[in-house]
């Protein structure tokens, strides 16, 4: 595979920085004999373990640094997230405490297609981490397997938001299609 | 300091709640995937609100940023747990040809 050595070393130096600051923070001691000692293991780690930070598509075999994405927008789509947790986390709450339970739970497909793996492994847990919506199942071809506790919480994820947010952080174009033909909905389950 | 105590019982107590609504949400749910949904509130807001009520009673320091980090380690990690139970589940289920 053909690399570029200056690419891979700005790639290098990044986890030696990540590194370096996690092991200040873990050991708390500002003297120069343990920043030294931690300097040097950080930097020697990075080298070691650099192959294993790449990811590879496995359709088209493009490579992928794990730290390359846009960090600005990835801390405001946290927080957008977070939000968002809180919104469906009081939603599922409701229909806990609701005398009667009337949902009725559905698992809703969608496509989307994207480059970086780790886009889809972001979406599949961001999916997973607000209430209301589980991931079953990821394919190949970028096809998501959503189980969603009502029509509501499925809306929500079928407007596309956090698909496009999260296609921004990794630089790539949104392509999401939702696949409404193949909703199952799941009545009279025990 | 009277402050910063008020904030941490205010968002552990809230935490707490969504601890409980999820405990009762695992009783009175139907079935199984409706369970998970009600167990996922505590992992994440439950966990956000608990860690963010620690952050507050310990302030800035070193100790706050490891907090910071254990839930950081604990938002990614938890979903993944999450979606193993569900897709062993589904796939039981479509072998057996039955539902749940």
């Amino acid at each position: 595979m053909h690399r570029r050595p200056t690419r891979s070393l700005s790639q290098i130096l990044i986890s030696a920085i990540l590194l370096f600051s996690i092991w200040i923070l873990f050991s708390g001691k500002f003297e120069f004999k343990f920043l030294l000692i931690g300097l040097f293991s950080s930097i020697i780690i990075s080298i070691i373990c650099f192959p294993f930070m790449l990811i590879t598509n496995n359709k088209s075999g493009k490579q992928f640094f794990v730290f390359d994405f846009n960090i600005l927008k990835f801390l405001s789509y946290s927080l957008w997230l977070i939000i968002e947790i809180i919104k469906s986390s009081i939603d599922v709450a409701k229909e806990i405490f609701k005398p009667n339970m009337e949902y009725e739970p559905l698992i809703v497909y969608f496509s989307m297609p994207f480059e970086n793996p780790l886009a889809s492994v972001v979406l599949a847990n961001s999916i997973i981490l607000t209430p209301g919506t589980i991931t079953i199942d990821v394919d190949g071809d970028g096809i998501f397997e959503v189980h969603a506790l009502s029509k509501k919480f499925s809306s929500g994820l079928l407007d596309g938001r956090m698909q496009q947010k999260i296609a921004e952080i990794f630089n790539e174009n949104c392509q999401f299609t939702p696949l409404e033909h193949m909703t199952v909905v799941r009545k009279g389950v025990k | 300091m009277i402050i910063r105590n008020a904030l941490t019982v205010f968002f552990m107590a809230l935490g707490f709640l969504c601890f409980l609504a999820s405990a009762v949400g695992v009783f009175r749910m139907k079935d199984f995937y409706c369970r998970l949904h009600a167990a996922s509130i505590c992992e994440s807001l439950g966990l956000f609100l608990c860690s963010l009520g620690l952050l507050f009673y310990e302030g800035l320091d070193l100790t706050g940023i490891k907090i910071f980090l254990v839930f950081t380690a604990v938002f990614i990690s938890s979903p993944i747990g999450t979606h193993i139970i569900t897709k062993v589940c589904y796939k039981k289920s479509l072998n057996e040809g039955e539902e749940n």
